[in-house]
């Protein structure tokens, strides 16, 4: 039992919560799908509440969302001009939804969405379905020259050619495996430290262990704001990502 | 009124100076904190771990695909795994190249050396 309890990938264990079939397909409702829609519905009560007055001079928790508008909006504008501001509820969507759901799994007791890689990839395929459909649509053929280098002699042009493209297939993986693996990795590690505490007071008793125990103790405390920072810094990258992408759908060119 | 004992012309200057001087002392460690938390060790590894490795992934996936369709033996997986390494220093570097001006966009292609 307390075995299973310092067992650091534990955490990330789905457990079925409402058995739901369509034909052999299995759709339950897991302890992942609860998380999700609590963020969800925190965004959306998060946004509903704090703009209903709509003042000109923002209160306190307007300005908040004011800030995130902004940020989001100066991050997509920079990387992909005017014309991808079409795509803004798209990018500002994601970075809430992973920073919400990255900082709500930073709560004791909370299932992390985010450290799953089915859910990462799930959202980096959604980027790259949408860079690849509109990119065809806005510039037909002309999207292929996002294959053709420019700045590489003649004779190597088609095999980096072949490079390009499997680095544009490569992707949805890297930008899916980051975002996981980071928050992954973070929360093991969280586990891992947070778990010696435990088992040096099982070792040397109460008073010894605690004695002991101090050490993993400061690395848990050190590491959480670090786990908290990461939670937001990889929320913006995979925003960024999407906006970078997003830009070579709009101009293939270079 | 001037400087005939040394003195400067007016204390406010001094003031200013020890009160600025003050100010950077204050504000130095906080921009090292800064410059040195700004991206944890591991999220910078992680970053080129992944590009470099989900290259590789693709270009085997690829290979072993035309060699389930076409039936070439081992060798569209070999290519392939070669094509995914070229490929992922290829990424490796671009990855490299983003943040070096600090805006984290893609820096534009050099131009050809002729």
């Amino acid at each position: 039992m307390i075995a299973a309890g310092l067992d650091p990938i534990g955490q990330f264990e789905i457990k079925k919560m409402a058995e739901l079939k369509i034909g052999n397909l299995d759709i339950s409702f897991t302890n992942s799908a609860l998380m999700m829609v609590i963020t969800v519905g925190l965004v959306a009560l998060w946004l509903l509440l704090s703009t209903s007055k709509k003042s000109l001079i923002p209160g306190r928790a307007q300005s908040i969302v004011e800030i995130s508008y902004e940020f989001v909006a100066d991050m997509l504008r920079s990387a992909a001009g005017k014309e991808g501001m079409k795509f803004f509820p798209f990018v500002f969507a994601l970075f809430i939804f992973i920073l919400f759901a990255n900082l709500l799994g930073m709560i004791p007791f909370f299932f992390t969405t985010t450290s799953h890689i089915v859910v990462t990839l799930t959202l980096a395929l959604m980027v790259f379905f949408l860079v690849l459909i509109y990119g065809i649509w806005k510039n037909g053929f002309g999207f292929l020259k996002l294959f053709w280098p420019s700045g590489v002699p003649v004779v190597m042009k088609p095999i980096v050619c072949v490079l390009e493209i499997i680095s544009f297939l490569s992707r949805p993986i890297s930008h899916s495996i980051r975002l996981w693996a980071n928050v992954m990795a973070g929360h093991i590690m969280l586990k891992v430290f947070a778990g010696f505490c435990v088992m040096l007071v099982g070792a040397f008793g109460l008073v010894g262990g605690s004695l002991v125990g101090v050490l993993p103790f400061l690395m848990t405390f050190a590491l959480t704001p670090l786990e908290l920072l990461v939670s937001f810094v990889q929320a913006y990258v995979f925003a960024l990502l999407t906006c970078i992408y997003i830009s070579d759908a709009i101009h293939p060119g270079h | 009124m001037s400087d005939t004992n040394g003195k400067s012309p007016s204390p406010d200057k001094d003031a200013l100076q020890a009160f600025s001087e003050k100010l950077k002392a204050q504000q130095k460690p906080h921009q090292e904190l800064e410059k040195t938390n700004d991206r944890s060790g591991m999220g910078a590894g992680l970053k080129y771990a992944s590009e470099f490795s989900a290259a590789v992934i693709v270009g085997a996936f690829l290979g072993y695909i035309v060699d389930k369709f076409a039936g070439t033996g081992p060798w569209g997986l070999i290519v392939g795994i070669l094509l995914g390494f070229g490929t992922g220093v290829m990424n490796v570097v671009r990855a490299a190249k983003e943040g070096m001006d600090g805006s984290g966009i893609d820096l534009p292609p050099e131009l050809d050396e002729e």
